[in-house]
Protein backbone atom coordinates (compact mmCIF):
# COMPACT_ATOMS: atom_id res chain seq x y z
CA UNK A 1 0.00 0.00 0.00
CA UNK A 2 1.11 3.16 -0.76
CA UNK A 3 2.31 5.35 1.89
CA UNK A 4 0.19 8.67 2.60
CA UNK A 5 2.07 12.15 3.05
CA UNK A 6 0.50 14.91 4.17
CA UNK A 7 1.62 17.07 1.15
CA UNK A 8 3.48 15.73 -1.69
CA UNK A 9 6.63 17.67 -2.94
CA UNK A 10 4.97 19.50 -5.58
CA UNK A 11 2.51 20.78 -3.37
CA UNK A 12 5.26 21.85 -0.59
CA UNK A 13 6.41 23.94 -3.40
CA UNK A 14 3.65 26.02 -4.78
CA UNK A 15 2.71 26.07 -0.52
CA UNK A 16 6.02 27.91 0.09
CA UNK A 17 5.71 30.01 -2.49
CA UNK A 18 2.34 31.17 -1.92
CA UNK A 19 3.40 31.74 1.97
CA UNK A 20 6.25 33.54 0.49
CA UNK A 21 4.40 35.76 -1.67
CA UNK A 22 1.74 36.54 1.65
CA UNK A 23 4.62 37.03 4.05
CA UNK A 24 5.93 39.51 1.10
CA UNK A 25 2.93 41.25 0.54
CA UNK A 26 2.25 41.88 3.95
CA UNK A 27 5.73 43.32 4.73
CA UNK A 28 5.41 45.98 2.16
CA UNK A 29 3.89 49.39 2.62
CA UNK A 30 0.46 49.59 1.31
CA UNK A 31 -1.16 52.09 -0.07
CA UNK A 32 -3.53 53.50 2.43
CA UNK A 33 -5.97 55.46 0.24
CA UNK A 34 -5.78 58.45 2.92
CA UNK A 35 -5.78 61.91 0.63
CA UNK A 36 -6.14 65.39 1.30
CA UNK A 37 -8.56 67.22 0.74
CA UNK A 38 -8.33 70.96 0.37
CA UNK A 39 -10.92 73.09 0.29
CA UNK A 40 -11.41 76.69 -0.13
CA UNK A 41 -14.82 78.66 1.08
CA UNK A 42 -16.24 75.23 1.49
CA UNK A 43 -15.89 74.22 -1.63
CA UNK A 44 -13.38 71.45 -2.68
CA UNK A 45 -10.09 72.51 -4.74
CA UNK A 46 -8.42 68.84 -4.88
CA UNK A 47 -7.66 65.71 -3.35
CA UNK A 48 -4.29 64.54 -2.97
CA UNK A 49 -2.97 60.81 -1.99
CA UNK A 50 -0.56 60.88 1.05
CA UNK A 51 1.46 59.01 -0.55
CA UNK A 52 2.91 60.55 -3.17
CA UNK A 53 4.83 63.71 -1.97
CA UNK A 54 3.90 66.99 -3.66
CA UNK A 55 4.05 71.03 -2.90
CA UNK A 56 0.71 72.67 -3.87
CA UNK A 57 0.17 76.58 -3.49
CA UNK A 58 -2.82 77.68 -2.81
CA UNK A 59 -4.64 80.85 -3.53
CA UNK A 60 -7.10 81.43 -0.47
CA UNK A 61 -9.97 84.00 0.45
CA UNK A 62 -8.94 87.30 0.99
CA UNK A 63 -5.62 87.67 -0.89
CA UNK A 64 -4.10 85.37 1.34
CA UNK A 65 -1.75 82.17 0.20
CA UNK A 66 -0.22 79.05 1.57
CA UNK A 67 1.28 76.05 0.36
CA UNK A 68 -0.24 72.29 0.95
CA UNK A 69 3.02 70.22 1.47
CA UNK A 70 2.52 66.58 1.10
CA UNK A 71 5.37 64.31 3.08
CA UNK A 72 6.02 61.47 4.98
CA UNK A 73 2.23 60.29 4.74
CA UNK A 74 0.96 63.19 5.77
CA UNK A 75 0.02 66.73 4.96
CA UNK A 76 0.86 70.05 6.46
CA UNK A 77 0.77 73.76 5.67
CA UNK A 78 4.37 76.32 4.52
CA UNK A 79 4.28 79.50 3.76
CA UNK A 80 0.86 81.05 5.19
CA UNK A 81 1.08 84.90 4.55
CA UNK A 82 -2.14 85.14 6.85
CA UNK A 83 -1.41 86.78 10.02
CA UNK A 84 -2.52 83.83 12.39
CA UNK A 85 -0.30 81.84 11.10
CA UNK A 86 -2.11 78.71 13.09
CA UNK A 87 -2.60 76.58 10.11
CA UNK A 88 1.25 76.61 9.52
CA UNK A 89 2.28 75.77 13.22
CA UNK A 90 -0.49 72.78 12.98
CA UNK A 91 1.80 69.31 13.00
CA UNK A 92 1.12 67.36 10.33
CA UNK A 93 -1.86 65.84 9.96
CA UNK A 94 -3.20 61.81 8.28
CA UNK A 95 -6.09 60.40 10.08
CA UNK A 96 -9.72 61.24 9.36
CA UNK A 97 -10.80 63.33 11.47
CA UNK A 98 -8.53 65.66 11.70
CA UNK A 99 -7.92 69.43 10.31
CA UNK A 100 -5.91 72.11 9.73
CA UNK A 101 -7.60 75.42 9.23
CA UNK A 102 -6.75 78.79 7.86
CA UNK A 103 -9.55 80.91 9.45
CA UNK A 104 -8.58 84.31 7.39
CA UNK A 105 -7.66 82.22 4.11
CA UNK A 106 -10.80 80.53 4.39
CA UNK A 107 -8.75 77.33 3.71
CA UNK A 108 -9.01 73.58 5.16
CA UNK A 109 -7.41 70.73 4.92
CA UNK A 110 -8.78 67.13 5.86
CA UNK A 111 -8.51 63.59 5.39
CA UNK A 112 -10.42 60.84 4.14
CA UNK A 113 -9.70 57.19 3.85
CA UNK A 114 -7.25 56.92 6.63
CA UNK A 115 -7.23 55.41 9.84
CA UNK A 116 -9.91 57.17 11.98
CA UNK A 117 -9.35 58.90 15.07
CA UNK A 118 -10.82 57.06 18.05
CA UNK A 119 -13.17 60.42 18.76
CA UNK A 120 -15.70 61.47 16.93
CA UNK A 121 -15.10 65.04 16.74
CA UNK A 122 -12.66 67.60 18.83
CA UNK A 123 -13.40 70.13 21.02
CA UNK A 124 -11.28 72.98 21.37
CA UNK B 1 -4.57 18.75 -4.23
CA UNK B 2 -7.86 20.49 -2.61
CA UNK B 3 -6.21 20.22 0.34
CA UNK B 4 -3.68 22.87 -1.10
CA UNK B 5 -6.82 24.81 -2.41
CA UNK B 6 -7.99 25.52 0.99
CA UNK B 7 -4.99 25.95 2.13
CA UNK B 8 -4.02 29.31 -0.61
CA UNK B 9 -7.51 30.01 0.57
CA UNK B 10 -6.93 30.51 4.02
CA UNK B 11 -3.58 32.76 3.07
CA UNK B 12 -5.83 34.97 0.88
CA UNK B 13 -7.92 35.61 3.04
CA UNK B 14 -5.24 36.29 5.65
CA UNK B 15 -3.80 38.62 3.76
CA UNK B 16 -7.07 40.21 2.48
CA UNK B 17 -7.14 40.84 6.55
CA UNK B 18 -5.50 44.76 6.43
CA UNK B 19 -8.13 45.60 3.41
CA UNK B 20 -10.63 48.74 5.16
CA UNK B 21 -14.03 49.38 4.50
CA UNK B 22 -15.42 52.09 3.60
CA UNK B 23 -18.51 53.34 4.77
CA UNK B 24 -21.95 52.64 3.77
CA UNK B 25 -24.02 54.92 6.33
CA UNK B 26 -26.77 57.85 4.45
CA UNK B 27 -25.54 60.48 5.89
CA UNK B 28 -24.26 64.57 4.48
CA UNK B 29 -21.67 66.35 5.45
CA UNK B 30 -20.63 69.81 4.77
CA UNK B 31 -18.28 72.81 5.94
CA UNK B 32 -19.10 76.39 5.77
CA UNK B 33 -16.74 79.48 6.74
CA UNK B 34 -18.72 81.69 8.89
CA UNK B 35 -19.54 83.70 12.11
CA UNK B 36 -15.54 83.90 11.80
CA UNK B 37 -15.40 80.11 11.70
CA UNK B 38 -14.93 76.95 10.03
CA UNK B 39 -18.38 74.81 10.78
CA UNK B 40 -18.49 71.11 9.72
CA UNK B 41 -22.16 69.78 10.15
CA UNK B 42 -23.03 66.18 9.42
CA UNK B 43 -26.51 65.06 9.43
CA UNK B 44 -27.93 61.35 9.19
CA UNK B 45 -30.84 59.24 8.20
CA UNK B 46 -33.23 60.27 5.25
CA UNK B 47 -33.50 63.92 5.89
CA UNK B 48 -29.83 64.97 5.84
CA UNK B 49 -29.39 66.77 2.83
CA UNK B 50 -32.63 68.95 3.51
CA UNK B 51 -31.12 69.19 6.93
CA UNK B 52 -27.91 70.45 6.07
CA UNK B 53 -29.67 73.16 3.39
CA UNK B 54 -31.57 74.16 6.64
CA UNK B 55 -28.92 74.39 8.58
CA UNK B 56 -26.58 76.03 5.70
CA UNK B 57 -29.48 78.79 5.76
CA UNK B 58 -29.35 79.42 9.33
CA UNK B 59 -25.83 80.36 9.64
CA UNK B 60 -26.06 82.58 6.87
CA UNK B 61 -28.95 83.92 8.52
CA UNK B 62 -27.47 84.08 12.24
CA UNK B 63 -24.42 85.13 10.83
CA UNK B 64 -25.71 88.51 9.18
CA UNK B 65 -27.81 88.95 12.19
CA UNK B 66 -25.18 88.67 14.98
CA UNK B 67 -22.01 90.04 13.47
CA UNK B 68 -20.60 93.08 15.27
CA UNK B 69 -18.21 93.82 12.07
CA UNK B 70 -21.07 93.69 8.99
CA UNK B 71 -22.86 96.87 8.60
CA UNK B 72 -26.13 95.83 8.15
CA UNK B 73 -26.63 93.55 11.08
CA UNK B 74 -29.01 93.66 13.94
CA UNK B 75 -25.59 93.93 16.08
CA UNK B 76 -24.14 96.47 14.31
CA UNK B 77 -27.35 98.39 14.36
CA UNK B 78 -27.97 98.86 18.05
CA UNK B 79 -23.82 99.13 18.16
CA UNK B 80 -24.65 102.12 16.42
CA UNK B 81 -27.58 103.58 19.19
CA UNK B 82 -25.41 106.18 20.19
CA UNK B 83 -27.24 106.46 23.10
CA UNK B 84 -30.75 106.40 21.93
CA UNK B 85 -33.37 103.18 22.13
CA UNK B 86 -32.90 100.81 19.20
CA UNK B 87 -35.65 98.66 17.96
CA UNK B 88 -35.24 94.97 18.44
CA UNK B 89 -37.36 92.38 17.62
CA UNK B 90 -38.21 89.38 19.42
CA UNK B 91 -35.01 86.55 19.08
CA UNK B 92 -32.38 89.51 19.71
CA UNK B 93 -34.75 90.65 22.82
CA UNK B 94 -34.34 87.07 24.08
CA UNK B 95 -31.25 86.53 22.75
CA UNK B 96 -29.59 89.82 24.57
CA UNK B 97 -31.78 88.69 28.23
CA UNK B 98 -29.99 85.22 28.51
CA UNK B 99 -26.39 86.68 27.98
CA UNK B 100 -27.48 89.51 30.39
CA UNK B 101 -28.68 87.38 32.83
CA UNK B 102 -25.09 85.61 32.66
CA UNK B 103 -23.68 88.91 33.23
CA UNK B 104 -25.53 89.06 36.56
CA UNK B 105 -24.98 85.32 37.20
CA UNK B 106 -21.55 84.94 36.73
CA UNK B 107 -20.47 87.99 37.98
CA UNK B 108 -19.76 90.33 35.20
CA UNK B 109 -17.55 87.34 34.05
CA UNK B 110 -19.29 86.65 30.75
CA UNK B 111 -19.86 90.76 29.62
CA UNK B 112 -21.79 90.99 25.65
CA UNK B 113 -20.28 94.89 26.30
CA UNK B 114 -16.75 93.85 25.35
CA UNK B 115 -16.45 94.50 22.26
CA UNK B 116 -14.83 98.13 22.52
CA UNK B 117 -11.82 96.04 24.29
CA UNK B 118 -11.90 93.19 21.17
CA UNK B 119 -11.79 96.15 18.82
CA UNK B 120 -8.95 97.92 20.50
CA UNK B 121 -6.75 94.75 20.56
CA UNK B 122 -7.04 94.19 17.06
CA UNK B 123 -9.07 90.96 17.27
CA UNK B 124 -12.00 91.50 14.60
CA UNK B 125 -9.61 93.11 12.29
CA UNK B 126 -6.48 91.01 12.73
CA UNK B 127 -4.54 93.86 13.26
CA UNK B 128 -3.64 92.94 16.51
CA UNK B 129 -2.01 96.09 18.78
CA UNK B 130 -1.69 96.05 22.68
CA UNK B 131 -3.45 98.86 24.24
CA UNK B 132 -1.80 101.20 26.67
CA UNK B 133 -2.98 101.33 30.21
CA UNK B 134 -4.34 104.91 29.99
CA UNK B 135 -6.53 103.11 27.01
CA UNK B 136 -7.61 100.29 28.91
CA UNK B 137 -8.82 102.58 31.78
CA UNK B 138 -10.84 104.26 29.36
CA UNK B 139 -12.17 100.84 28.22
CA UNK B 140 -13.02 99.64 31.35
CA UNK B 141 -15.32 103.10 31.55
CA UNK B 142 -17.55 101.67 28.31
CA UNK B 143 -17.48 97.41 29.22
CA UNK B 144 -20.23 97.38 31.50
CA UNK B 145 -23.06 94.73 31.25
CA UNK B 146 -25.01 95.88 33.57
CA UNK B 147 -25.46 99.15 31.94
CA UNK B 148 -27.44 97.77 29.14
CA UNK B 149 -31.07 98.35 28.69
CA UNK B 150 -33.22 96.25 27.46
CA UNK B 151 -37.27 97.39 27.68
CA UNK B 152 -39.44 94.67 25.99
CA UNK B 153 -38.53 95.73 22.16
CA UNK B 154 -36.05 98.52 22.46
CA UNK B 155 -32.18 97.93 23.56
CA UNK B 156 -30.09 101.32 24.34
CA UNK B 157 -26.50 101.40 25.02
CA UNK B 158 -24.84 104.45 26.67
CA UNK B 159 -22.06 106.41 24.26
CA UNK B 160 -19.47 104.26 23.30
CA UNK B 161 -20.63 101.20 24.11
CA UNK B 162 -20.91 98.31 21.86
CA UNK B 163 -22.19 94.54 21.86
CA UNK B 164 -20.30 91.75 20.87
CA UNK B 165 -22.20 88.63 20.74
CA UNK B 166 -19.05 86.16 20.02
CA UNK B 167 -19.09 84.49 23.35
CA UNK B 168 -22.54 83.07 23.03
CA UNK B 169 -23.25 83.09 19.14
CA UNK B 170 -21.81 79.99 18.33
CA UNK B 171 -23.63 78.23 20.70
CA UNK B 172 -26.78 79.74 19.84
CA UNK B 173 -26.68 78.75 15.98
CA UNK B 174 -26.11 75.17 17.44
CA UNK B 175 -29.16 75.42 19.49
CA UNK B 176 -31.19 76.16 16.44
CA UNK B 177 -29.45 73.58 14.27
CA UNK B 178 -30.34 71.10 16.28
CA UNK B 179 -34.21 72.77 16.74
CA UNK B 180 -34.63 72.71 12.64
CA UNK B 181 -32.89 69.19 12.48
CA UNK B 182 -35.61 67.94 15.30
CA UNK B 183 -38.20 69.47 13.44
CA UNK B 184 -37.30 67.71 10.45
CA UNK B 185 -37.29 64.26 12.19
CA UNK B 186 -33.24 64.25 11.95
CA UNK B 187 -32.28 62.08 15.19
CA UNK B 188 -28.61 61.92 14.43
CA UNK B 189 -25.94 64.72 13.98
CA UNK B 190 -23.02 66.14 14.58
CA UNK B 191 -21.78 69.59 14.46
CA UNK B 192 -18.68 71.50 15.03
CA UNK B 193 -18.70 74.96 15.27
CA UNK B 194 -14.88 75.57 15.43
CA UNK B 195 -14.74 73.45 17.91
CA UNK B 196 -18.32 74.18 19.42
CA UNK B 197 -19.21 70.56 19.60
CA UNK B 198 -22.94 69.79 19.52
CA UNK B 199 -24.20 66.25 19.20
CA UNK B 200 -27.80 65.49 18.59
CA UNK B 201 -29.18 62.35 19.50
CA UNK B 202 -26.99 59.02 19.19
CA UNK B 203 -24.50 57.93 16.55
CA UNK B 204 -26.61 56.38 13.81
CA UNK B 205 -25.77 52.83 15.47
CA UNK B 206 -27.22 53.55 18.97
CA UNK B 207 -23.78 54.22 20.41
CA UNK B 208 -22.85 57.47 22.76
CA UNK B 209 -20.38 59.94 20.59
CA UNK B 210 -17.25 60.39 21.72
CA UNK B 211 -15.91 63.68 21.78
CA UNK B 212 -12.55 64.75 22.64
CA UNK B 213 -10.74 67.76 24.36
CA UNK B 214 -7.87 68.79 22.92
CA UNK B 215 -4.49 69.30 24.69
CA UNK B 216 -4.03 73.50 24.64
CA UNK B 217 -0.08 72.70 24.38
CA UNK B 218 -0.24 70.23 22.11
CA UNK B 219 -3.07 70.80 18.94
CA UNK B 220 -1.94 66.99 17.66
CA UNK B 221 -2.86 65.10 21.36
CA UNK B 222 -6.59 65.06 23.67
CA UNK B 223 -6.51 65.62 27.25
CA UNK B 224 -9.47 63.13 27.68
CA UNK B 225 -12.78 62.49 25.81
CA UNK B 226 -16.26 62.31 26.85
CA UNK B 227 -19.11 59.54 25.63
CA UNK B 228 -22.65 60.52 25.25
CA UNK B 229 -25.40 62.04 23.14
CA UNK B 230 -27.87 65.25 23.22
CA UNK B 231 -24.76 67.10 24.34
CA UNK B 232 -22.87 70.03 23.65
CA UNK B 233 -19.44 70.04 24.40
CA UNK B 234 -17.64 73.65 24.16
CA UNK B 235 -14.17 75.08 24.78
CA UNK B 236 -12.64 77.93 25.87
CA UNK B 237 -8.93 77.82 25.36
CA UNK B 238 -6.38 80.77 25.28
CA UNK B 239 -4.29 79.11 22.32
CA UNK B 240 -7.31 79.53 20.26
CA UNK B 241 -6.65 82.71 18.66
CA UNK B 242 -3.57 85.03 19.95
CA UNK B 243 -0.44 87.12 18.77
CA UNK B 244 2.88 87.55 19.74
CA UNK B 245 4.45 90.86 20.91
CA UNK B 246 7.48 91.60 22.15
CA UNK B 247 7.78 88.57 23.46
CA UNK B 248 4.54 88.26 24.91
CA UNK B 249 1.62 86.26 23.98
CA UNK B 250 -1.76 87.82 24.12
CA UNK B 251 -4.88 85.93 24.08
CA UNK B 252 -8.44 86.05 22.90
CA UNK B 253 -10.32 86.02 26.19
CA UNK B 254 -10.83 88.72 27.43
CA UNK B 255 -11.62 89.44 31.13
CA UNK B 256 -14.15 92.16 31.33
CA UNK B 257 -12.40 93.43 34.69
CA UNK B 258 -9.36 94.63 33.21
CA UNK B 259 -9.77 94.75 29.70
CA UNK B 260 -6.81 92.94 28.84
CA UNK B 261 -6.91 88.98 28.13
CA UNK B 262 -7.39 86.71 31.36
CA UNK B 263 -4.59 85.96 33.12
CA UNK B 264 -6.95 83.64 35.68
CA UNK B 265 -4.41 80.92 35.53
CA UNK B 266 -7.13 78.53 33.41
CA UNK B 267 -5.39 77.20 30.47
CA UNK B 268 -8.91 75.37 28.82
CA UNK B 269 -12.32 74.93 30.19
CA UNK B 270 -14.50 72.52 28.23
CA UNK B 271 -18.50 73.08 29.39
CA UNK B 272 -20.73 70.06 28.61
CA UNK B 273 -24.58 69.89 29.03
CA UNK B 274 -27.69 70.46 26.82
CA UNK B 275 -27.86 73.85 26.09
CA UNK B 276 -25.56 75.19 23.04
CA UNK B 277 -26.20 78.60 24.58
CA UNK B 278 -25.26 78.06 27.95
CA UNK B 279 -21.98 76.19 27.83
CA UNK B 280 -20.50 78.75 25.15
CA UNK B 281 -21.58 81.45 27.59
CA UNK B 282 -20.05 79.34 30.53
CA UNK B 283 -16.91 78.22 29.03
CA UNK B 284 -15.79 81.74 28.52
CA UNK B 285 -16.87 82.87 31.99
CA UNK B 286 -15.08 80.27 33.82
CA UNK B 287 -12.09 80.47 31.81
CA UNK B 288 -11.67 84.06 33.20
CA UNK B 289 -12.95 83.43 36.67
CA UNK B 290 -10.41 81.28 37.30
CA UNK B 291 -10.20 77.68 38.60
CA UNK B 292 -11.52 78.30 42.01
CA UNK B 293 -14.12 80.79 41.33
CA UNK B 294 -15.25 78.23 38.60
CA UNK B 295 -15.28 75.20 40.77
CA UNK B 296 -17.40 77.80 43.47
CA UNK B 297 -19.70 78.51 40.70
CA UNK B 298 -21.07 74.70 39.29
CA UNK B 299 -20.90 73.84 43.10
CA UNK B 300 -23.80 76.23 43.06
CA UNK B 301 -25.13 75.50 40.03
CA UNK B 302 -24.86 71.56 39.07
CA UNK B 303 -26.27 72.13 36.11
CA UNK B 304 -24.12 71.66 33.51
CA UNK B 305 -20.18 69.72 34.20
CA UNK B 306 -17.15 70.63 33.09
CA UNK B 307 -13.88 69.90 32.29
CA UNK B 308 -10.67 72.25 33.93
CA UNK B 309 -7.29 72.70 32.70
CA UNK B 310 -4.76 74.87 34.33
CA UNK B 311 -2.08 76.59 33.03
CA UNK B 312 -0.01 74.50 35.74
CA UNK B 313 -1.29 71.61 33.95
CA UNK B 314 -3.91 70.02 36.64
CA UNK B 315 -7.33 68.81 35.42
CA UNK B 316 -9.78 68.57 37.27
CA UNK B 317 -13.78 67.43 36.75
CA UNK B 318 -17.19 67.50 38.03
CA UNK B 319 -18.93 64.24 39.14
CA UNK B 320 -21.70 64.43 36.66
CA UNK B 321 -18.40 63.11 34.45
CA UNK B 322 -18.07 59.74 36.20
CA UNK B 323 -17.94 57.08 34.09
CA UNK B 324 -18.18 59.01 31.00
CA UNK B 325 -14.62 60.83 30.86
CA UNK B 326 -11.78 59.11 29.57
CA UNK B 327 -8.54 60.87 30.62
CA UNK B 328 -5.02 60.33 28.30
CA UNK B 329 -3.09 57.30 29.44
CA UNK B 330 -1.02 59.13 32.07
CA UNK B 331 -3.04 62.11 33.15
CA UNK B 332 -4.40 62.64 36.29
CA UNK B 333 -7.72 64.27 37.00
CA UNK B 334 -9.26 65.32 40.30
CA UNK B 335 -12.93 64.97 40.93
CA UNK B 336 -14.94 67.63 41.96
CA UNK B 337 -17.71 67.02 44.23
Amino acid sequence: MRERRFLTPGEGIVLAVLALGAAVWLALPKRTGARAVLERSGAVLGRYALDAPQRVPVQGANGFSLTLVIADGAAHVEGSTCPDLICQRHVPISRTGEAIICLPGEVSVTIEGGERLEQDAVSG
Amino acid sequence: MKKLGCLALCLLLLAGCGARRGGDRQSQSATLFAMDTVMDLTAYGPKAQEALEAAEAEVDRLDARLSAQRPDSAVWEINQGGGAPVPVDGEMAALLERALAFYGDTGGALDVTIYPAVEAWGFPTRAYRVPDQAELAQLREVVNGGAVALTGDTVTLAPGMKLDLGAVGKGYAADRIVELWTELGVTSGLLNLGGNIHCLGAKPDGSDWLIGIRDPEDEGETLCAVAGCDMAVVTSGAYQRNFTQGGVTYHHILDPATCAPADSGAASVTVIGPSGFTCDALSTALFVMGPDRAAAYWREHRDFDMVYYTQDGALFYTSGLEGRLTLRDGLEGQMLT
